[in-house]
């Protein structure tokens, strides 16, 4: 991509990008560099004309912090520990909270994933959700039961270390 | 943004959904929903998003952007270029072999001598990163980004000393010698989160006119912390061909 076009694109949602990846990664550092790394695609690979910018660039945006989340799962170890971290409340509130989104999107499946930040993040309907990926109904309600299950999981866990204190 | 702790479905809300409000502030040729054109609420919540947008791009404006997204670009290759690995790794390390054993940059490259300019960038706890005063102690879990501004073409190589005299290496993140660099500033790729190691530390950028390796900045950088008695205030530079930036730090608990 020429360089006008990229500044474009950047000035209309450089802030939008840069918005989702700090709330998917709770830190506006590492969404610094998320934000990069998605416009290092678009200017490898172009825009490909997609009608509605805006929801392409979070998607781009999304699966790079679902990959850096996912790594981030492989450095800080299992959910008990990193649950049971978190109930002892050592990192801060912010941090807490943050590792706690952080390891119920990195446990669960990519459509799940996908599912759960069209959702919960988006606001989209259950029906706007499945239009976006393509699936029926029925099946964004399954993903949604998956993500909730995990999340469950993660919160028991970390309220059940809670309790104990 | 639902909170995670809920899970509760978003209710069906008399305003617009998250997904509206963004497609309304932020594309350019968005037309306004009816609903829009009629409710206070969703308008001021798409002015403010407008208004931080506006925030967001003075303070990381277009262009410095944009030139350093190109700039990654063109040194990082293509997916379908994997098969190609082994054949341009041995050309890279060819022309960094041709380079130093040359001991010049090409011939549209050159360095003046002067200083390079070490900024420190510090995120505390996942908040936006904000350039750090030297008065101020750095603690465990600090993320650290650096922007060093180049007076002319060079190789770059920021390494960080601390008081036990152990070196380790900041940039370039891969490979084990410094980075050619056009002119000018460059914020570096990735972060670095503190360890727990408390104590006085050095951060050293050095821009040379030649590929300096890890080693020659480990071995220059272990020999003036002896030389200055193990006292790294006492460190003003590396004895290497290049200019260097120093920024001492203090990392409590």
């Amino acid at each position: 991509m020429n360089r006008e076009a990229l500044e474009q694109l950047y000035t209309a949602y450089g802030f939008a990008v840069h918005r989702r990846c700090s709330r998917l990664l709770g830190s506006d550092a590492e969404a610094d560099d998320a934000l990069q790394e998605v416009f290092l695609r678009v200017e490898r690979f172009g825009t490909h004309s997609v009608a509605e910018p805006l929801p392409w660039l979070y998607t781009l945006a999304n699966h790079h912090c679902f990959d850096v989340l996912a790594k981030r799962k492989r450095i800080d170890g299992s959910v008990d520990a990193v649950a049971m971290r978190a109930a002892e409340g050592s990192e801060g509130p912010s941090l807490e909270r943050t590792q706690l989104v952080a390891m119920v999107l990195a446990n669960c499946s990519v459509r799940a994933r996908d599912a759960a930040t069209l959702y919960y993040v988006d606001e989209m309907t259950q029906d706007e959700v499945a239009n976006r990926l393509g699936v029926s109904r029925k099946t964004v309600k399954e993903k949604l039961a998956q993500f909730k299950t995990v999340a469950a999981r993660i919160l028991g866990l970390v309220n059940g270390e809670e309790a104990a204190r | 943004m639902k909170t995670i702790d809920s899970l509760e479905p978003h209710a069906a809300a008399p305003h617009l959904a998250a997904w509206a409000l963004e497609q309304a502030a932020f594309a350019p040729d968005a037309a306004p929903s009816l609903h829009l054109q009629t409710c206070q609420a969703c308008q001021g919540q798409v002015a403010e998003l407008q208004r931080q947008r506006a925030a967001f791009l003075t303070a990381r404006p277009a262009r410095p952007f944009i030139v350093h997204v190109q700039e990654r670009a063109s040194h990082r290759p293509f997916p379908w270029f994997r098969f190609l690995l082994p054949a341009a790794t041995a050309f890279a390390l060819v022309t960094v072999l041709l380079v130093f054993v040359g001991g010049q940059l090409p011939d549209d490259v050159s360095l003046k001598g002067a200083a390079p300019q070490l900024r420190i960038l510090v995120s505390r706890q996942g908040a936006e990163a904000t350039e750090w005063a030297p008065t101020v102690p750095l603690r465990e879990g600090d993320l650290l980004k650096f922007a060093v501004t180049l007076p002319s073409d060079g190789f770059l190589f920021v390494a960080n000393l601390d008081s036990q005299g152990h070196v380790s290496r900041y940039f370039p993140t891969e490979g084990r010698a410094s980075q050619a660099l056009r002119r000018g500033e460059h914020l570096l790729p990735g972060s670095v989160a503190l360890d727990a190691v408390q104590g006085d530390e050095l951060i050293i950028a050095v821009v040379s006119n030649a590929a300096l390796t890890e080693a020659q900045v480990s071995s220059a950088a272990s020999k003036a912390f002896a030389q200055s008695g193990q006292r790294l205030e006492a460190i003003e530079a590396l004895e290497l061909p290049g200019a260097t930036a120093i920024k001492l730090h203090h990392k409590t608990p």
